[in-house]
């Protein structure tokens, strides 16, 4: 692996990044708009409202360790959307060697997929031997920081592509941290050289559940490193606010988008994301219709230039033909 | 304090309920006697309790979810049950698993036994169980690799001389079960309507197998072919497999045992033409199932 002592940006510590810069990768990658994550259960909802929806985020786990045809199903669909790639399982924060035949497999969906930017959560969720399958916060410390670096720029440089780290929801707190939630990531954007994905559902779910500020939080953030929002709706749960991405993207979280638009040069894509309690496909697109307007007003490359949304893609999609497998998950 | 150990203990009071109460009640020992140092353990001890178990019981949300995708038609006819039976499986059984796919065949034999040893359970469920299992369990065979190198292999079968120098081998992507009831039928009926209906006893045999694009398909088949598959174990040769089934289905006078042997090469090139069975010669047989 290459690694070079160049830092760009200053971190935390004032320390040089140990890592390479590739703030080049990035050159090149058109802003896609907003888009939507890619659920099978309202697939063909998604395929029929294609002229609205400008890109797709297809979940790398729902093609990693599954039949072949659901690697073609991703194929197909980058045939017809621009695509992004999101990982749930690279568990950055683990104190251990990444898995190997998951970053195999990982590269290999986006490589077939072509997607613009690949990312994951900023998070633990496994270590060897026993999977959590939950997003788990991590310490907030100087050697965590290390760690989730090390790996994210390993990650980075494998898959050739640039690299987003989400912000979590969390719904603990690890004891012993030394810095604050902000100064963490922003620590681990800079010293992996990477780029941030922001998702707004989890800083409004954070900011109830731990209970700070959501723009005084956002304000401590590194901004110009956001490639992609994400967006949804929570829900509670007992006294927590969880992030379901269950419900329409409330007020607050298109009000967050509104505050921190004109602070993301690098932005190239704002996704809603739903998983359950799928409403008809109009009313995700009426979401999205509210996201683009929002960015047209407050984000400022469209604000000065007057720039033009992707024209979204009119191909026909033939789904393939369903296999006889023998139940829907093998 | 190390990371590592910090983030072993956190994972390990996340998904041993047993362990996390007697750790939360301040008895350490279950933890440090598996190698976690006592200041791992009480840093994790620092975490908000309340907010520990909510997540944890996320956690176990998580892995019912997960039953229920890759165990469907066994998780729905549990129904409310599936609840009650999960948690004694994570009361009896630490679950400890790398990947998502392990807890679900974890619990499926887990039912398995609990059905053996405690109740008397309805036949059409111990059939599902046993479809949905078999499919689980051969996905995890995908990759294996085939069981004979491509030398061994041989095309010829039909010269009646050589069929004693001939060995049938079956590769572990493949599988015959033995169902009392048309399970197929019932699930894609469900899967069209949302209903579920026990059929009617329909006892029959299916093979379920891993096709090329790593899906895995199934196919009804009779009671020979079953047989015949039962007896490709990679040490009968095909001189032998075809006595046995003559002499288990009363196959004697010459000109029927000719048409019988017509029908079992035929049965096994199209099997080896899917690769369901691999004809290899008796000399160069290596390995297998």
């Amino acid at each position: 692996m290459v690694k070079l002592s160049i830092r760009l940006d200053p971190g935390r510590t004032g320390e040089p990044s140990t890592y390479v810069d590739r703030k080049h990768m990035l050159q090149g990658v058109p802003f896609l708009g907003a888009g939507l994550g890619f659920r099978r259960e309202i697939g063909k909802e998604i395929l029929s409202a294609s002229q609205q929806v400008n890109f797709l985020e297809l979940i790398a786990d729902q093609y990693i360790d599954r039949p072949g045809i659901r690697e073609q199903e991703a194929a197909d669909l980058a045939t017809r959307f621009p695509v992004v790639l999101h990982g749930v399982d690279f568990s950055v924060g683990t104190d251990c060697p990444l898995d190997e035949t998951y970053l195999r497999s990982f590269c290999r969906i986006a490589d077939l997929t072509k997607a613009h930017w690949v990312s994951d959560h900023l998070c633990l969720t496994r270590i060897p031997g026993n999977s959590l399958g939950q997003l788990t916060p991590l310490s907030f410390t100087d050697e965590t920081v290390r760690i989730a670096a090390k790996h994210i720029s390993e990650i980075a440089d494998a898959v050739g592509r640039p690299f987003l780290i989400e912000n979590i929801s969390y719904y603990f707190t690890m004891p012993a941290a030394v810095m604050t939630e902000a100064e963490f990531i922003t620590a681990v954007v800079r010293e992996a050289n990477c780029w941030l994905l922001l998702d707004l559902a989890n800083v409004m779910n954070n900011a109830a559940n731990q209970g700070y500020d959501a723009r005084l939080f956002l304000d401590q953030l590194p901004l110009d490193r956001v490639v992609q929002i994400h967006l949804a709706g929570s829900s509670y749960s007992g006294p927590l606010l969880i992030d379901s991405h269950s419900h329409p993207v409330p007020d607050q979280v298109f009000e967050l988008l509104k505050y921190v638009a004109p602070r993301m040069p690098s932005l190239r894509g704002v996704l809603l994301e739903r998983d359950q309690n799928f409403p008809p496909i109009e009313e995700l697109v009426a979401e999205l219709e509210v996201t683009r307007q929002i960015l047209k007003t407050h984000w400022a490359p469209y604000y000065y230039a007057g720039a033009e949304f992707p024209p979204a893609p009119d191909k026909e999609f033939t789904p393939r033909a369903k296999n006889a497998a023998a139940s829907d998950y093998v | 304090m190390s990371e590592f150990g910090v983030q072993t203990a956190l994972v390990r009071l996340l998904t041993d309920a047993r362990l996390r109460r007697a750790t939360l009640n301040g008895d350490l020992r279950p933890l440090t006697e598996s190698g976690i140092s006592t200041d791992d353990a009480l840093t994790v001890l620092k975490i908000d309790r309340d907010r520990l178990e909510i997540f944890a019981d996320m956690i176990t949300a998580q892995r019912i979810d997960d039953l229920q995708n890759m165990l469907p038609i066994t998780t729905r006819l549990l129904g409310t049950r599936l609840l009650e039976i999960e948690a004694a499986f994570r009361e009896e059984v630490v679950p400890r698993f790398s990947r998502r796919r392990e807890y679900a065949l974890a619990f499926g034999e887990y039912l398995r036994e609990e059905f053996e040893r405690k109740e008397p359970v309805p036949a059409f469920l111990m059939d599902v169980l046993n479809y949905e299992m078999n499919s689980l369990e051969l996905f995890e065979r995908r990759n294996d690799p085939v069981p004979v190198s491509d030398a061994a292999k041989i095309e010829k079968i039909d010269d009646q001389q050589s069929r004693f120098k001939i060995r049938i081998v079956r590769p572990s992507t493949n599988c015959t079960l033995r169902l009392k009831y048309d399970v197929l039928t019932a699930i894609s009926q469900m899967r069209e309507t949302d209903t579920f209906v026990t059929p009617e006893q329909q006892p029959g045999f299916l093979l379920l197998h891993v096709n090329s694009s790593g899906s895995i398909e199934h196919d009804r088949i009779n009671v020979a072919t079953a047989r015949f598959l039962d007896l490709c174990d990679g040490r009968n040769d095909l001189g032998t497999i075809i006595s046995r089934l003559a002499a288990e289905y009363g196959v004697n006078d010459e000109l029927a045992m000719r048409d019988f042997e017509a029908k079992c090469i035929s049965l096994c090139k199209s099997l080896a033409a899917r690769q369901i069975v691999y004809v290899v010669s008796d000399r160069l047989c290596t390995k297998s199932h």
